[in-house]
């Protein structure tokens, strides 16, 4: 009875504090309960009776803040609260966080006509204080510089219920943080009354329920430099989340974060309150807001003007973010990332996206490309990630390279923009084709990330390099991935993103992929390859650390197993794929795919490749005692190198040939279903010829032919070929290198262009580096000189159709003046 | 100086020996290539005279040029009247200014010296001097601010020796302050350096006339001097600070104060130097001896006017500072200043510090005093010879040299191809292909030579549409470049330079005019163009 009668009690509070919050007056000073005032108190300085200066001590920022209120237009009123006793429509607001005896921010609020400004000062001369002074009887700042920041808010009141006023224009003018990436320039920024940003924010209205951050920056920089220009923050519906306070102003705020945050680590000079717990900084997390403008109060300066509207903290929003300025009143064609969005493929509202797609892009006519190679042209890389399974944060993701045409348009009251609408966006990407593509599956439990899943993004050199046309694949890409995270590629897609769900491992895979990786724990890894080159992944080999432990390939009616000393052949037809699929792009695909899957599954681990081969039934064919590699497409079916131990027991298995222990080469005949053996032999490089074609003339190109063979049974790949070229009496140079596949009994020529410097012998030394030993082979090649142009040629550049002889009496006639000149001066000087 | 004074004192028909050689060598500079040449002076004013025309603005949307207004001024008046082209305003018609130089410098010469034969000598030895010639035939602002340096030293020269009222002192002063701003104007960097020279050799001037205890009037004209180097200081700072914001930009742009102090005192620019090595100095000319040989005649008057500048400094010692040696003193002081300027430039090109060809910007200021120094030297000396078979052989041995210098000078000067591994001039086929790629081919990388001749070709005479967005490359072709231009020159060049084509075997050969030809070479992955 006691416990129903303090419940009604509260909640009666609790209706009777919201209501009086919502029945301010507009521009009152709002209080929400999450600062704690300590005092309020008043008094009256110039001795007319009437308070003109009001003193409040907080648990604010710190456990013991003073705010001082000085009265701008005598009238202030006599009050016991900091609602009734202030006003933030013409009073001037000193803060002094920690109670130290100084204030670093000021800000002096007024009206203009229907709408309120702030301009916030902070210390500009090093003495940790605003200057205050009297000019015309009031008291202002009298610091040295412009405000840092203005703030207008138009729609005539500040802050209403935990949220900030809808419609506010911000203006920074000194060195801050108020944009993403604004490390780049800030420290271009200054205050010197020109606006280092500008920033507009909107709420909802005539129907469109957007809200959005725009953000101009307008710092002196290089027109080549890279910054981001323009950034935008856009909530397609609803509303931004309410916070709690840190002063009775809502707009400010402070840094909060960890001591070792703190320049050198040292204790920060100000106690704080509820370290480590908030958020700060420009980007907003998933469904908090927080107070837009942070100071860091132990250096007394404003560190950063956070976003008002999230960029990724939801799954109604996109955002923008452009290195061309986003211009008012045009159509901008932003470069960059735009748009980047996040959807609610769940349907869940609970502010955590379960899609994310990026765009990054470069478009053709930016006048400074973020690589030379892409100036002038436009392409798009895509990261596509969703979450499938609840609680993993993100679970797929598609890498998308290509070159497709946005010709869509965004409206905002202000400006216009081309990209691609949000709505339209996820269907946009899955019905283009695409050039590249990567997929990602996350195995691990969980992959946290604001942005999506970043492993494999198709960038760097394989899109500024391979990609722009300039060169090969680079050697690096796609080598390693994240411990957790399965990966697979294809560099010439050439379609939709689709994926397919392989029977065989039970996961989903990208169609098209040639290879793929998945890092299982840092040391064991599982390499994928598409041995057909039909785009499905039909071979699965696990490795410890170097060692291949199992191997598992898919063939048409068989699958074949190798590991733990046995190799298994399985006459089974398993289909290459379950389903196919395009990633999901809204709520009932996302349902689908989940359905699949669901119905899919099966219980093993994604290096399990016994398992994988247990759970289909059919004949099975064993050998013990025996170790597979170098598994091969043949003509006829496949071939690998079976290496059998003493104890080898080849039980059922389908082969002939076999005479006991040791190497040997097994065909696979899919017509007969057998394995024909015969002993191996170890590859057997050899350098048969070199050949140049004869008469080769200096600093012209030479093609030398370079026969190079392996005579042995086994395959041999990636061999580093080394080609140069030595004249006597001179070091050699090289001329090519490039490493080379061989297979067994292969014999392939090898064309490398020269050009040889100069005339003489010269001596082409081809070498092949295998595993052991060096193999080489010198080829002679006799370069005559480059004909050097006659001086008639020469001296008849500007007039080819002429006679030399023109030119040396033209010239010879020229000389005659001079001489002709000087000797007459001479005689009537001398 | 009996020499010097004996006759001829203002006379003006040798005027018409320089200038007639002037004329002459234009007409050779032009004809040599027949129009068909160009470097990167000319190139970036092309781009600024059109930049000029385009918004009718002295400061053009982009292009402007950094230190100046005057040069592209006149030229984009004389094309927008005579509905000339650019290319053709400054390689055919601006160059004939040439001839006002040689006038100039005649009378100028004719002022120091005091001699008429002697200054038609000195102004004729101008037009022989390679450096000289190229700056001033090129399209580029220098042969105004080479004439506007004549012209301010005339005034100077006849302020303090021929005006004998107050109304012609007036005038000359009036008449030089118009001058020294169409300097500011044109090359206000220039002209700065100009007036550091002015100022070394006030404070020359004034040591030399505290040793020789002068008179009165040499102080009075010092005090003069003083004050013109003042004025002249402040007209530099209205026009960097208040009149032409690119200078002022460009001057906020320099990182160092040896940057800066650079530009004020020296010049600084950076430039094209068609002297330059293609890849080192053993390959630029087209022996060994070459060089050594078309340099000779600026050593002997390095030499010259050393000894020169030693026997008057020995004459001013031993005569004093009479009213017939003032103009002499002048001459002495500014050749002396220039050197000055030029020793430092060479130190400072030496050091490394900056990457501009700072003495030979300079050289031929240098030339401007240190050729009538060994005129007025020379002569001395002549007339101390005895006997008509001497002088006879004497003024035979001055033809034939004569000859000789005229001849390496012009072919240095044009950077002759009989002579120079560092071409200027490109054919009309060449002109035509790059004309039919840029007009084929979008956002390329099109392969171009060696060095920016034929870049510098399509900057003058017919610039690349930026629409297409292609782009030249030079020297190597890396795997983005995917377009080859290929012409005879170039394949000669090839030769000259010891520098491979790139590999074009196997190639697309999409374009072929007889003597030049473009090249696709063969994609090698998918996404090669």
């Amino acid at each position: 009875m006691q416990l129903t009668f303090v419940l009604i009690i509260a909640i009666l509070l609790v209706s009777i504090s919201s209501a009086a919050v919502i029945a301010r007056p507009a521009a009152a000073a709002t209080v929400a309960e999450s600062f704690t005032v300590a005092s309020f108190v008043q008094r009256d300085t110039n001795g007319d009776g009437k308070p003109d200066e009001a003193e409040i001590h907080c648990g604010c920022y710190s456990a013991d803040d003073r705010i001082t209120v000085i009265d701008g237009a005598q009238n202030m009123a006599t009050a016991t609260t900091i609602e009734a006793g202030t006003d933030m429509e013409d009073d001037l607001w000193l803060f002094d966080v920690g109670n130290l005896g100084r204030y670093p921010i000021a800000v002096q609020f007024a009206r203009q006509g229907e709408q309120l400004t702030a301009q916030i000062y902070q210390d500009q001369d090093g003495d940790g204080s605003v200057a205050i002074g009297e000019r015309d009887g009031h008291t202002v700042v009298t610091e040295l510089g412009f405000p840092s920041i203005q703030v207008v808010a138009l729609n005539g009141y500040w802050q209403r219920d935990g949220r900030l006023a809808p419609d506010l224009d911000i203006t920074i003018d000194d060195r801050m943080l108020a944009t993403f990436g604004g490390e780049l320039y800030k420290k271009a920024m200054k205050n010197d009354g020109q606006p280092d940003v500008v920033i507009h924010v909107r709420g909802p209205r005539d129907g469109d329920p957007r809200s959005y951050d725009w953000r101009n920056v307008y710092t002196p920089v290089p027109a080549s430099s890279g910054i981001l220009r323009s950034t935008l923050m856009v909530r397609e519906r609803g509303q931004e989340p309410a916070f709690s306070p840190i002063f009775p102003w809502y707009l400010l705020g402070g840094t909060y974060g960890a001591i070792q945050d703190y320049a050198g680590g040292k204790v920060p000079t100000v106690p704080l309150a509820g370290a480590g717990e908030r958020p700060y900084g420009t980007v907003k997390p998933d469904g908090e807001s927080f107070p837009p403008i942070q100071v860091d109060w132990n250096a007394g300066k404003i560190a950063y003007v956070g976003e008002l509207v999230a960029s990724r903290g939801s799954d109604t929003n996109w955002f923008t973010y452009s290195i061309n300025r986003i211009k008012p009143g045009e159509v901008t064609e932003p470069n960059f990332e735009s748009p980047f969005a996040f959807y609610d493929l769940a349907a869940d509202q609970d502010s955590v996206p379960e899609l994310q797609v990026r765009a990054e892009r470069a478009v053709a006519a930016a006048p400074f490309a973020t690589s030379p190679q892409w100036k002038g042209r436009a392409y798009q890389q895509i990261r596509y990630s969703w979450e499938q399974q609840e609680g993993q944060g993100w679970s797929y993701k598609l890498g998308l390279l290509g070159r497709n045409p946005i010709d869509g348009q965004v409206q905002f009251p202000e400006f216009a923009l081309r990209t691609i609408p949000y709505e339209q966006f996820p269907t946009w990407v899955t019905t283009h084709t695409w050039d590249i593509a990567t997929f990602v599956a996350v195995e691990r439990d969980l992959y946290d990330s604001t942005e999506g899943v970043y492993a494999w993004d198709p960038s760097g050199a394989l899109r500024d390099q391979y990609y722009a046309g300039t060169g090969s694949p680079p050697s690096n890409a796609f080598t390693s991935i994240d411990y957790g995270v399965r990966g697979e590629y294809s560099l010439h897609s050439g379609t939709q993103p689709y994926l397919y769900f392989s029977p065989v491992d039970a996961r989903l895979h990208l169609a098209g992929a040639s290879r793929g990786l998945y890092n299982v724990d840092g040391n064991r890894r599982v390499v994928y390859q598409s041995l057909a080159g039909d785009g499905f992944i039909d071979f699965w080999q696990v490795f410890d650390g170097d060692q291949a432990v199992a191997q598992l390939a898919q063939r048409p009616g068989a699958l074949l197993y190798a590991g733990d000393g046995r190799v298994t052949l399985l006459e089974a037809d398993v289909p290459t794929e379950t389903f196919r699929t395009l990633p999901p792009a809204n709520h009932d695909e996302w349902v689908k795919l989940g359905q699949q899957l669901d119905a899919s599954r099966r219980d093993f681990a994604g290096d399990d490749l016994g398992a994988m081969l247990d759970q289909f039934s059919g004949q099975r064919l064993t050998l013990s005692g025996g170790a597979l590699s170098d598994l091969r497409q043949t003509d006829n079916g496949f071939r690998f190198i079976l290496d059998l131990q003493p104890h080898f027991d080849l039980d059922n298995f389908p082969v002939s040939g076999i005479t006991g222990p040791g190497r040997y080469v097994l065909d696979y005949d899919e017509a007969t279903g057998r394995f024909t053996a015969q002993p191996s032999s170890p590859p057997a490089l050899a350098i048969a010829v070199i050949e140049a074609p004869a008469p080769a003339t200096a600093l012209q190109p030479v093609r030398v032919s370079i026969t190079v063979a392996n005579r042995g049974l086994e395959d041999v790949r990636t061999v580093p070929l080394i080609v140069t070229a030595a004249r006597s009496g001179s070091s050699s140079r090289v001329i090519a290198q490039q490493t080379v596949d061989l297979l067994s009994l292969e014999r392939k020529v090898l064309p490398v262009s020269w050009m040889p410097p100069g005339p003489g012998d010269w001596v082409v030394m081809a070498r092949l580096y295998p595993a052991r030993g060096v193999v080489e082979q010198g080829g002679d090649v006799t370069v005559a000189a480059a004909p050097m142009p006659t001086w008639q040629s020469v001296a008849t550049v500007g007039w080819p159709e002429t006679l030399p002889l023109a030119y040396i009496v033209v010239l010879l006639g020229l000389i005659a003046l001079p001489a002709g000149g000087g000797l007459l001066l001479l005689r009537r000087q001398v | 100086m009996t020499a010097v004074r004996r006759r001829g004192r203002e006379s003006s028909w040798p005027a018409l020996v320089p200038v007639g050689y002037a004329l002459a060598v234009t007409i050779y500079v032009a004809l040599r290539y027949g129009y068909r040449w160009g470097e990167q002076d000319t190139g970036q004013f092309a781009e600024s005279i059109r930049g000029v025309i385009a918004v009718g603005s002295i400061v053009p949307a982009s292009g402007a040029y950094a230190h100046g207004y005057g040069y592209q001024t006149i030229a984009s008046v004389v094309a927008v009247v005579s509905g000339l082209s650019v290319s053709q305003v400054q390689l055919i018609v601006l160059p004939f200014l040439t001839l006002g130089i040689a006038v100039i410098a005649f009378v100028a010469f004719r002022a120091l010296i005091g001699n008429a034969f002697l200054a038609g000598l000195s102004a004729l030895l101008l037009f022989i001097q390679p450096e000289f010639v190229f700056v001033v035939e090129r399209g580029n602002h220098e042969k105004i601010t080479h004439m506007l340096v004549l012209v301010l030293v005339f005034l100077l020269a006849a302020s303090l020796t021929r005006a004998r009222t107050t109304g012609m002192v007036a005038g000359f002063i009036l008449a030089f302050y118009l001058g020294a701003w169409a300097l500011i104007a044109t090359n206000s960097f220039f002209a700065s350096s100009f007036m550091v020279s002015l100022a070394l050799a006030l404070g020359g001037g004034l040591i030399t006339l505290w040793f020789s205890r002068s008179a009165a009037l040499e102080r009075g004209a010092m005090r003069r001097l003083v004050y013109t180097v003042l004025s002249c200081l402040a007209l530099f700072f209205v026009f960097v600070v208040y009149v032409y914001a690119p200078a002022r930009y460009n001057y906020g742009q320099l990182q160092t104060l040896i940057e800066k102090l650079s530009v004020l005192f020296l010049s600084f620019e950076p430039q094209g130097n068609p002297y330059e090595a293609v890849g080192s100095s053993a390959i630029a000319w087209a022996a060994p001896w070459v060089y050594p040989a078309l340099t000779l005649f600026n050593w002997l008057i390095l030499l010259g006017s050393a000894l020169a500048w030693v026997w008057l400094a020995i004459r001013f010692r031993r005569d004093g500072l009479g009213l017939g040696q003032r103009r002499l003193l002048l001459l002495w002081l500014l050749a002396a200043a220039f050197a000055f300027e030029v020793l430092v430039s060479a130190v400072v090109d030496l050091s490394g510090f900056l990457g501009a060809n700072l003495q030979i910007r300079l050289f031929p200021l240098f030339m401007l005093f240190g050729i009538p120094l060994v005129i007025v030297a020379g002569a001395e000396l002549a007339g101390r010879i005895n006997g008509p078979r001497a002088r006879r052989v004497m003024t035979v041995a001055m033809v034939v040299l004569l000859s000789v210098f005229a001849t390496t000078g012009v072919m240095k000067a044009t950077n002759d191809p009989l002579v120079s591994n560092k071409w200027l001039f490109f054919t009309g086929n060449e002109q035509r292909a790059l004309a039919w790629a840029d007009s084929r081919l979008e956002r390329q990388e099109i392969w171009q030579g060696f060095d920016e001749r034929l870049q510098e070709m399509q900057k003058i005479y017919q610039p690349v549409d930026p629409v297409r967005g292609n782009r030249s490359v030079v020297n190597k072709a890396g795997e983005s470049t995917r377009y080859v231009a290929m012409s005879d020159v170039i394949q000669r060049r090839s030769a000259r330079l010891n520098a491979p084509v790139p590999d074009i075997s196997g190639s697309d050969r999409i374009y072929d005019n007889g003597g030049a030809q473009i090249f696709h070479r063969v994609p090698r992955t998918p996404y090669q163009p």
